[in-house]
């Protein structure tokens, strides 16, 4: 294919961030080579292969160029394997840009371009000059506005909101919110846990700890102890343990969203936020799939939710950056205010919500007896009477089924489906009719027992796993109608991007 | 725009999935037909007649599912679009919607090229359902369907 412009290369200092980039890589197999117990050739082996792979990606520099087309961005790279991606400007989804520290001291950044094409980012353009960044930018909003223009009808303009009201961010968050948030995200917990554990099984690790440990509050004589003293200093670890998961989560938090800001832009979302990271990310808003507001114990407790969204380009963390956000965190009413000024073509006033199938009670509380009971068999064979205890929980089970099925509900109108359910952590998703790509009808035998059914719509980039969107516990004939409903509401609506 | 009402797949697809039940009931009876010879000790005779006997119980059991599952498996096409019935024990209908349908496949396998038939793959840009298969077509059907699928969405697809 001719090109017509002057490709770029990437910034002259690239091959020190590849370089940084590859000793991360390495960090993994160097610690498998240094922690791990056998110590043999293999671990030079490992070793080595790591150096090569970390080569090959410093030298990928050279071969790596990008232009900005008419119509299209283009990107070439590989050494021995040669790809050369065409990305036209009105597919990307979302744009976004990563800056570290390294990156802010020499003014580059990361620019991750995706589109609806799965899993992986469709190009990653790492190392950039910030003036480049933002003529990128302009040129890819310039052009997509172009297209836009010459391919939809004007009534989508009188939505956008002019923009000079776009400077007033929608939503941002005070350093109170941020720690909150991580306070409430617990997201030390994993990791902590994991060292703890280690800590705990592993003997040699163990001693280490105690006598460091021992270094600041004196020999302890753990083999003396008597009950007590277990209780006193067990109490004592945990509170030290809990302290230190909320102030790290905490922290945590800082780095990822401190001062996160949210704001509209013509028709995107530019969201901004990190502390050492920064990202900068731009989605346009039609292209959002799937809006999930979120509460847990605690949230309510600080009397907020939280509120994530869905965009077509379904780039997970492992694979690039990723931008879920809408409010991490925000009160109830706000976040409500937030959603309808994000989505104004929704009428929100208008969903009126069903509730499930009041005797499906009893399959919830069936489900979890079996829960219970399963575990209560070895237990009985070993402990006897003892073991029928988990029995006394039978009450709040119970509870918790009634709780389930009121709490849960679905609301279908002509312009969304939305679905809430969850008892401890609650979660409400909603999808625009014109979202959604394909509807499922499921009955289990279960189901069919009951005569009930399920009903599930997908949409791209949703999340496989969580199914958001999942009508469950209903009658059959509400579930066939809603079918037949959502299948005529579909097939008249158009699908863009 | 053309439409039809619920549809069995071909007959002759119920020979397919029976073919390949046997070969893959072979195979399958081989582990526990090792495992029974190993644990009772038999002799070579017994050792033949449990896997016979293993893998006779494993055919008849899908031979009977065969005829079931052959039953629920329905499709028909309306203005909406293609909707598929099937399953057994967790009976499912998937609801493709005309002016959703991204691209579409028309596969047949060795086994399904011996019977004239093929397998149409319905590709949405949905996550969990993307692709949708409808298996024992004629490979005519299987083209038209497609083409008729194709051409009304050509007519309102602005992407």
């Amino acid at each position: 294919m001719e090109l017509k412009t002057k490709g770029y290369r990437l910034h002259n200092i690239s091959p020190l961030f590849l370089f940084i980039e590859a000793v991360k890589k390495m960090v993994l197999p160097l610690l498998f080579g240094i922690v791990g117990t056998s110590g043999d050739r293999q671990d030079m082996f490992i070793i080595g292969i790591a150096a090569f792979a970390s080569i090959v990606t410093i030298v990928q520099f050279w071969f790596y160029h990008y232009w900005l087309e008419e119509d299209r961005l283009v990107v070439k790279e590989g050494i021995l394997f040669k790809s050369l991606r065409q990305v036209p400007y009105e597919r990307i989804q979302n744009l976004n840009i990563e800056r570290n520290l390294l990156h802010k001291f020499f003014k580059v950044g990361t620019l991750q371009v995706e589109s609806a094409s799965g899993v992986k980012p469709e190009a990653v353009i790492r190392v950039v000059a910030d003036e480049r960044i933002k003529h990128i930018q302009q040129v890819i909003k310039y052009k997509t506005a172009l297209h836009q223009e010459a391919s939809e009808s004007p009534s989508t303009d009188t939505e956008s909101i002019p923009t000079e009201n776009a400077a007033v961010p929608l939503y941002q968050m005070s350093n109170k919110d941020v720690t909150k948030f991580g306070f409430i995200s617990h997201k030390a917990l994993v990791p902590i846990g994991i060292v703890g554990s280690v800590l705990s099984q592993n003997d040699y690790y163990r001693d280490k700890f105690i006598s460091f440990a021992q270094k600041f509050v004196g020999d302890l004589h753990v083999e003396l102890w008597a009950f007590t003293e277990w209780v006193v200093y067990g109490l004592m670890l945990a509170v030290v343990m809990l302290v230190s998961i909320w102030l790290s989560s905490i922290a945590l938090a800082f780095l990822k969203l401190y001062q996160f800001k949210i704001s509209r832009v013509d028709n995107n979302l530019h969201a901004e936020m990190g502390l050492l990271t920064k990202i900068t990310a731009n989605i346009p808003i039609k292209r959002i799939q799937l809006i999930k507001i979120k509460h847990s114990p605690l949230h309510r407790y600080f009397n907020k939710v939280a509120i994530k969204m869905e965009t077509a380009g379904g780039v997970t963390e492992q694979n690039g950056i990723t931008m879920r956000w809408i409010a991490p965190l925000v009160s109830r009413f706000n976040g409500q205010q937030l959603i309808a000024k994000i989505q104004p073509e929704v009428n929100w006033q208008a969903i009126e919500w069903l509730g499930l199938e009041t005797r499906a009670w009893k399959r919830v509380f069936k489900r979890m007896m079996l829960f219970l009971l399963v575990p209560m068999v070895p237990l009985v064979y070993f402990y006897h009477w003892v073991g029928l205890t988990p029995l006394l929980l039978t009450p709040l089970v119970y509870i918790y089924a009634k709780a389930y099925i009121d709490k849960a509900g679905y609301a279908v109108n002509d312009q969304i489906v939305a679905y809430r359910h969850g008892v401890f952590f609650h979660s409400l998703s909603i999808v625009k009719i014109t979202k959604i790509q394909n509807i499922t009808y499921l009955q289990t035998p279960f189901d069919r027992r009951n005569q009930m059914a399920r009903l599930s719509v997908d949409t791209a980039g949703s999340n496989p796993v969580t199914q958001d969107i999942n009508l469950h516990y209903l009658d059959v004939e509400k579930v066939d109608e809603l079918m037949l409903q959502l299948s005529e509401k579909v097939s008249q609506s158009k699908f863009v991007w | 725009m053309k439409t039809f009402d619920f549809k069995p797949l071909e007959i002759k697809y119920l020979m397919v999935f029976r073919i390949s039940a046997v070969l893959v009931t072979l195979l399958v009876s081989l582990p526990p037909s090792v495992g029974v010879s190993k644990f009772w000790d038999l002799d070579w005779p017994l050792r033949v007649m449990a896997f016979l006997g293993i893998w006779l119980l494993l055919y008849g059991l899908s031979h009977w599912y065969s005829k079931h599952w052959y039953k629920a498996y329905r499709y028909k096409l309306t203005e909406a679009g293609l909707k598929i019935h099937k399953g057994v024990f967790w009976q499912q209908q998937n609801m493709v919607p005309r002016n959703r349908v991204q691209h579409i496949d028309i596969t047949s396998g060795p086994l399904e090229r011996k019977f004239g038939l093929s397998k149409l793959v319905v590709h949405t840009a949905g996550t969990r359902n993307a692709s949708v298969t409808l298996p024992g077509l004629l490979l005519d059907d299987a083209t038209d369907l497609r083409q008729e699928l194709i051409n009304t969405n050509q007519s309102e697809d602005t992407v």
